[in-house]
């Protein structure tokens, strides 16, 4: 056979997946009622975007800033710190762990509405025709990559912590959400323009709305050009790689001298994981890593890199996948509006002449 | 700070002889007496979701049923909040279609939708009268289906910067409706806010997300730039 058939390939596979879950995500209650995606996002609060009246959403983040600011805070202010005040705090960890077990790293590539919401934007600037950056440059990815960790310990931990703690305003009790753009993203979809918004409430909620729709906007534009641009200082990466070795899911590699001269796993990565292609250690999944399985599909040597459950392999890198696959993608990205016109002009010039 | 163990305190008027009944989440009831001055105090029962308080008050010919949901914070119980909103409480009710979450109560300036029924049936045509603790006041009829959707007024007389420093105020609905020559009453509170469009501006956030995505074209052309650079120098480096 000549052509892969799609059932074969995991990119579509994957898009298939994000698709499914970006509707169950948006529009989870449409799915399991109302009030049950009330009771289960009550239940478990990791699993609910309290701005999205019509969601399930999957979020660790907002649940985590308001107990820290809204319970563990006030409770160290107050020396009242018992099972009450680290319970909810459990409960959410717990349901993020448990998740996290069965999926790892593997919810930011397949699940999030947000990534998914990039990719298509990434979608639409390839069939546009615009000039795409695939990857940045080693020095650009060297400086962006702390960012993730300063979120995740500025804004989800230690605003929301001192704010409960009284040393600042209450106003920064969540101030990841206040940025965030997913947020202002899911509800757009569903039909709810309110949360992009610039609040006069205080100075702190102006500037927070102004960067939250800000970066809103940065991301729109720049994900028609460049892959995935909010996941690489999104703080879920952080908290991922944090427990990233209890994950079920791995990435492994195994080293060969060709490796040296290939590189082309780490070209195909969205996130720019120049180490895929440089490690020669058996555990390959790094801190940014999204488990998107770009790198095995792309990987041109039998068996160098796989993404297994467990011990399970569930795609090994081959040479005759990669062939199809490579073909599949140069035919994929040669579909664009920008080819289809200027060969319409050719056409008509040539009719012409 | 979410007071999770704090008593609901609710206050009937006009309700005196009324009975008034507590229902759980999981459905089951129990009879709540007010004190002398129609003040009724209810513990949290340790049961997390939604709770209706009914009070009902009996004449020969007329039968009159206010009803109130209220939030309570606790353990999760097995029953569908679906059922408690649905469940018969009086002959003549108004079903909130749906209940707004925890977070999202009623609120000026936006629609909440209603369904009317009687015996279980829904009641077409039926007028329904809004009045709310800022002095609005509208009248209202329920569609072939016995629905109904309001756009709550945009009454409150002051408004403050921030959902924090302004205090709810309560809606009520009334509807009557007279069978076999008994008539039926119910009425229906609830507490809506603020609308935060005073604010928070749409149009400023369109405007901030347009300055967003220039800045983002202009990051995109930088980035584009310096790969190119970068390419260039390699490309030499590796002639030379």
């Amino acid at each position: 056979m000549n052509t892969l058939p799609w059932w074969k390939n995991l990119s579509v596979l994957r898009k298939c997946v994000q698709l499914f879950s970006f509707v169950f995500l948006v529009y989870g209650s449409v799915v399991v009622g109302f009030y049950a995606a009330d009771k289960i996002s009550k239940a478990l609060p990791a699993l609910a975007c309290a701005y999205d009246t019509k969601t399930a959403d999957y979020c660790v983040l907002i649940p985590l800033q308001h107990q820290l600011g809204h319970l563990l805070g006030p409770a160290i202010k107050a020396g009242t710190v018992g099972l009450m005040t680290v319970i909810p705090l459990l409960t959410t960890l717990g349901t993020f762990l448990l998740l996290f077990v069965l999926l790892n790293k593997a919810f930011c590539g397949w699940i999030c509405p947000l990534g998914t919401f990039q990719e298509l934007l990434g979608l639409i600037g390839q069939k546009l025709g615009l000039k795409r950056q695939e990857s940045l440059d080693a020095g650009v990815v060297d400086r962006v990559r702390p960012v993730k960790w300063m979120m995740m310990g500025g804004l989800v931990v230690g605003l929301p912590l001192l704010s409960g703690l009284g040393f600042i305003d209450h106003s920064l009790g969540d101030p990841f959400c206040k940025i965030c753009p997913s947020r202002i993203m899911t509800t757009l979809f569903t039909g709810n323009i309110e949360q992009l918004y610039v609040d006069t409430a205080s100075p702190t909620y102006m500037i927070l709305s102004v960067i939250g729709d800000g970066l809103f906007g940065i991301i729109l534009f720049l994900g028609l050009t460049l892959r995935q641009p909010f996941c690489r200082i999104c703080p879920m990466l952080a908290m991922h790689a944090i427990f990233k070795k209890i994950g079920l899911i791995r990435l492994v590699k195994n080293y060969t001298s060709r490796c040296d001269k290939c590189g082309l796993c780490a070209k195909a990565c969205p996130m720019d994981i120049r180490e895929i292609h440089t490690s020669q250690e058996k555990d390959i999944l790094f801190p940014d890593c999204t488990l998107c399985g770009r790198c095995v599909e792309f990987c041109p040597d039998k068996g160098v890199i796989a993404m297994k459950y467990a011990v399970i392999p569930i795609k090994v890198s081959d040479p005759q996948y990669f062939k199809h696959r490579n073909k599949a993608q140069k035919a994929w990205e040669k579909a664009n509006l920008l080819a289809w016109w200027n060969n319409r002009r050719s056409d008509t010039r040539s009719v012409n002449i | 700070m979410h007071m999770r163990n704090a008593p609901e305190v609710f206050r009937l008027i006009d309700g005196k002889d009324a009975r008034v009944t507590l229902m759980s989440p999981d459905l089951s009831t129990v009879s709540i007496h007010p004190d002398v001055s129609g003040q009724v105090t209810i513990k949290p029962d340790g049961m997390e979701y939604f709770h209706v308080l009914i009070a009902r008050h009996d004449t020969a010919d007329t039968s009159t049923t206010a009803i109130q949901y209220f939030h309570s914070f606790g353990r999760p119980t097995s029953v569908s909040p679906s059922l408690l909103v649905n469940s018969a409480k009086s002959e003549l009710e108004i079903i909130p279609d749906p209940l707004p979450r925890e977070h999202w109560l009623y609120r000026a300036a936006h629609r909440a939708k209603f369904i009317i029924r009687f015996k279980g049936k829904p009641l077409a045509n039926q007028v329904v009268e809004l009045t709310t603790e800022n002095g609005s006041r509208q009248a209202i009829k329920t569609n072939a289906s016995g629905r109904l959707a309001i756009t709550l007024p945009d009454d409150f007389p002051i408004t403050h910067a921030g959902y924090r420093h302004n205090q709810p105020a309560e809606l009520l609905l009334d509807t009557t409706y007279t069978f076999n020559g008994h008539r039926y009453r119910t009425l229906l509170s609830a507490p809506y806010i603020v609308n935060s469009a005073h604010w928070q501006s749409f149009s400023g956030g369109l405007l901030v997300a347009g300055g967003g995505m220039l800045m983002g074209g202009l990051m995109s052309w930088r980035l584009a730039r310096r790969r190119k650079a970068v390419e260039t120098k390699t490309r030499k480096r590796e002639q030379s």
